[in-house]
């Protein structure tokens, strides 16, 4: 497989990548390809650096050194071309980021219609059909703080999709919702699995990382420790450090 | 009453608490209508109460001097009010652009007109301005000196407000796709706008209040009016009595608009929850 992906090239390639907050070194000589339709789940302890790595791949978080490359086009430093990239990199974040001032529909029809220049008629349509999709068609026309943690998430995926995003990046997407909300924003995380989408998904749910993860990769004190499909890694994994975390986080 | 925010940041007060409410309101209450009393008194024994000394406001050449005050009080803070608003919202923004030069320029300029007197500037506005050859109209030079001294704060108003937006609102505008320009245009500023409400109708009416500067430029705005009613018919304490109770009824016009301003804001979320459901 590894070397299947390196002579048709990969979605993603991460060469040597480093990063610092200050004098924090939180990223060490990254490597990661990641191929079309791969599905990518990243564990590892707090402050490991797994956030910052999503970040990095579109271009929220600057590299201090190495190669990001997304669709054999390397990462673009800043304008409209860096704006170009991240229209085409979906991302979810822990605290949702819905825009409060919005409704529902506008939250997703925002980017089409600015981004896009697509006409409101067609984007509204094509946002519908998604909230159709997640179960949230119903609250289309009232503000994101009137609803709950699950909703706004799945609106945020929406909001991301309508895009239609080459890669989508989910940073720690189900860490803020209360537990009676989470299987349903993983519902949809695992169907877009299903139908082909690559992701790269930081999360603290193991069990969608055995669901759907086509690899898990385990980082600690910002490096990749271990990368392997999920039967392996929680079958079997290499590391000590890894089997540490597994037994902490796998204890409940 | 209960839900009042003020009552809810103490403790509900219990009976002695309740007693020393009540004999302080008391004691305040009579107070100021002992005060108001004695204000009412020493004017009415002076002949100030008398039907004579008010019925100039009765002339209706009063009335029409009056008007073009009031006309000329408004016009004066209705432009500066929103120029001010508009060269605010640019300085604010160039203080957030990633420019150094841009922001460094702005700050300085910020920092030196925000602490300049609005009446300086008024006297900049007249005797430097010729100088250089640029003639304005008192009307010009009135508006100018309120939108330089306003805008500054302003903008600072705003900076502040927009720096209170969570960060997570700019990195969900730009993962969209949206350049840093767009971002603040689109998602930042009207937020921080909303934020920065009160502050901003607060210094509005601080604006309006500057207008009387006009008093020193000859431009015939309603102090100016008061003052020359006064001077004309002997009665200045009460032209100029008239004149505060306009400048309360404008405040508190301004202070009901954007009220109601508000309340849209919020309403339109609780009316289209009513709609969903």
């Amino acid at each position: 497989m590894e070397t299947a992906t390196q002579t048709a090239p990969g979605l993603v390639q991460m060469r040597k990548v480093n990063k610092y907050f200050g004098s924090h070194h939180v990223l060490r000589d990254i490597d990661l390809d990641i191929a079309r339709g791969e599905v990518i789940v990243v564990v590892g302890p707090s402050g490991s650096g797994k956030s910052t790595l999503c970040r990095t791949m579109n271009g929220l978080e600057r590299i201090d050194g190495g190669a990001i490359r997304i669709d054999d086009q390397s990462m673009p430093e800043e304008g409209r071309a860096l704006a170009k990239l991240r229209s085409e990199v979906g991302m979810v974040f822990q605290q949702f980021n819905l825009f409060p001032n919005k409704t529902v529909l506008d939250n997703v029809t925002f980017a089409p219609i600015k981004v896009r220049g697509r006409p409101a008629r067609e984007a509204r349509a094509k946002a519908m059909d998604l909230l159709e999709r997640f179960g949230v068609a119903n609250q289309a026309g009232k503000f994101p703080v009137q609803l709950s943690g699950g909703q706004q998430q799945r609106v945020a995926i929406a909001r991301a999709l309508i895009m239609e995003p080459k890669l989508m990046l989910f940073d720690e997407a189900t860490s803020a919702l209360d537990p009676e909300m989470v299987r349903g924003v993983l519902e949809i995380m695992q169907q877009l699995a299903r139908d082909g989408m690559t992701m790269v998904v930081v999360t603290h749910e193991m069990g969608f990382a055995k669901a759907s993860a086509d690899r898990v990769v385990f980082m600690d004190h910002g490096q990749i420790i271990e990368t392997a499909p999920p039967q392996t890694f929680f079958g079997n994994p290499q590391s000590e450090r890894a089997r540490k975390f597994l037994s902490e986080v796998l204890r409940d | 009453m209960t839900n009042s925010p003020i009552d809810r940041m103490f403790d509900p007060p219990g009976p002695r608490g309740r007693r020393a409410i009540r004999l302080a309101s008391i004691v305040v209450i009579a107070l100021l209508a002992g005060l108001a009393w004695l204000v009412l008194y020493r004017f009415g024994k002076s002949g100030g109460l008398d039907r004579q000394a008010w019925s100039i406001f009765e002339s209706p050449n009063v009335i029409k001097l009056l008007g073009r005050a009031l006309y000329a009080t408004v016009r004066a803070a209705l432009l500066a009010g929103l120029l001010a608003l508009v060269w605010g919202t640019a300085l604010a923004l160039m203080r957030l652009s990633r420019h150094r030069w841009l922001r460094t320029a702005a700050a300085a300029y910020v920092e030196v007109t925000r602490s300049l007197p609005t009446l300086l500037v008024l006297y900049f506005t007249i005797l430097v301005l010729p100088f250089y050859g640029l003639r304005l109209p008192i009307y010009g030079q009135l508006v100018l000196a309120l939108t330089i001294t306003n805008a500054s704060m302003i903008s600072e108003v705003l900076r502040a407000s927009m720096l209170s937006i969570p960060a997570g609102q700019l990195e969900a505008s730009l993962s969209l796709g949206l350049t840093r320009p767009r971002a603040f245009w689109y998602i930042i500023l009207p937020q921080g706008f909303r934020a920065a409400m009160p502050a901003l109708v607060a210094q509005l009416v601080y604006l309006l209040k500057g207008t009387t500067l006009g008093y020193v430029i000859s431009y015939e705005e309603l102090l100016y009016s008061a003052k020359l009613i006064g001077e004309y018919t002997n009665f200045i304490l009460q032209s100029i009595l008239v004149v505060t109770a306009v400048y309360l009824v404008l405040n508190i016009i301004l202070s009901r608009v954007s009220i109601w301003i508000e309340q849209r804001l919020s309403l339109r979320g609780a009316a289209a929850s009513s709609k969903g459901k």
